[in-house]
């Protein structure tokens, strides 16, 4: 530790400190800056905030690390980094790595991740001996939809194949799926692993964005569930695949199938960022690879809507690679205060 | 150790003119080092003189002077 620096956990009476450097240094309109409901949401967990806090000698915040926890109630789980800031040209070049060793030392995390990091630290990452890249993004286009508002589909529209290996079905809770999901072998290893708190707190109980689960079966045995969210823009709306929490090697396919639930519905299309997924059996079926186009747009950010495709990266300690999706860490969040919970 | 091949480094990284850098420079005097530019200079020194820095013994290294001592710790 260095003299000049000290760096702890954050105290409940932190925050506005926290919420004053994000405005400060990060940006001025910054949700997180503003809007303590978030903040709490994200980073409260009981009586403690998930920052690690680097202060100078008159104890003024030059460094923050918020992280979210996919179990608190265990220790050596896995965890997102959300949000890392340093005050640049201190006289410290290494304080931002150093809040990382802190996280690593005092909260001994299983495996770290981090989706949504900027492209400027990926060779930080790559020397401390993370894995980096890019999340593919993915879509499937309604041949149905009758004028495209929201994005740019190819020219020649895919056919949307009907096998029917999976069934879909909507469920206004994830009590059932997270019953069956406990129970299923895959998930015991599962990386990253998030517990059943985890779940319900992430998406049935986020304060703004109202998300849809879908029970995925297959011959009557349960296989998973996926997480999805309505993206509304100019009268259109669309489907966004946030998260599928599944058997690694059968993602690919139920992300594929699920494709065909929209041929019947007036989504313009479906879509999915996501990493580390056999693209051998996926993209070359019912979707399109945004990530390798020129010519098809599916935008990410509608705050204000931006027409033009955006590129996600990420990293993770596992060297396995780890399958991530946009539902992972804060990714998915509002980004301006007035957003109100709508589905 | 040649000082300065380490002083080259960090020349060639931070886009300095020769003399512009001093022993005791550091992060608060040059702008474009930052944490990304550190990452590089360690990776170049280390190239540079064949050597692996543990990841404990460059979080307290802050200055020139400070890279130099370390590298000479590491190929003596």
């Amino acid at each position: 530790m260095t003299k000049e620096f000290q760096i702890r956990m954050a105290k409940i009476e932190d925050r506005k400190h926290i919420m004053g450097f994000i405005k400060s240094y990060w940006l001025d309109s910054h949700i997180l800056a503003h809007d303590q409901i978030l903040f709490d949401f994200q980073h409260l967990e009981n009586d403690r905030l998930l920052f690690a806090i680097a202060l100078d000698l008159k104890d003024k915040i030059v460094g923050v690390l918020g992280y979210i926890s996919y179990d608190h109630l265990k220790a050596n789980q896995d965890i997102v980094m959300a949000l890392w800031k340093v005050i640049p040209n201190l006289s410290d070049p290494f304080l931002g790595v150093k809040l990382i060793h802190f996280i690593q030392e005092s909260v001994k995390p299983k495996f770290i991740h981090c989706v949504g990091i900027t492209k400027n630290t990926i060779g930080i990452y790559k020397y401390l001996g993370f894995n980096t890249g890019k999340l593919h993004h993915y879509a499937a286009f309604n041949k149905n939809c009758k004028k495209f508002k929201i994005a740019v589909p190819p020219a020649n529209l895919k056919s949307i194949n009907e096998s029917k290996s999976y069934i879909f079905t909507g469920t206004s809770s994830l009590a059932k799926s997270l019953d069956n999901l406990y129970i299923s072998s895959f998930y015991k290893k599962k990386i990253p692993y998030k517990s059943r708190d985890f779940f319900v707190k992430r998406y049935e109980n986020h304060p703004y964005f109202q998300y849809r689960f879908h029970e995925v079966t297959s011959e009557n045995f349960f296989k998973g569930f996926i997480v999805s969210r309505v993206i509304k823009y100019n009268g259109s709306h669309a489907l966004r695949i946030i998260e599928v929490v599944a058997e690694d090697d059968l993602i690919g396919d139920i992300i594929d199938e699920f494709a065909t639930t929209i041929s019947s519905s007036t989504f313009e299309y479906v879509d999915v960022y996501a990493s580390s997924i056999n693209n051998k059996t996926f993209a070359i079926k019912n979707f399109e690879d945004i990530s390798s186009s020129n010519d098809i747009i599916v935008p990410d950010h509608f705050e204000p809507y931006e027409k033009k495709n955006i590129d996600i990266h990420f990293m993770t300690s596992n060297k396995q690679g780890t399958i991530l999706f946009k539902g992972d860490g804060d990714q998915d969040r509002p980004s301006i205060k007035s957003i109100t919970k709508s589905i | 150790m040649n000082v300065s091949s380490i002083i080259e480094v960090f020349n060639d990284i931070l886009d300095l003119e020769e003399g512009q850098l001093t022993p005791e420079s550091s992060p608060i005097d040059i702008d474009e080092w930052d944490s990304m530019a550190n990452v590089n200079i360690i990776v170049a020194l280390e190239e540079e003189f064949e050597i692996k820095f543990k990841l404990e013994d460059i979080l307290d290294v802050k200055t020139v002077n400070d890279f130099i001592n370390l590298v000479d710790s590491y190929t003596k």
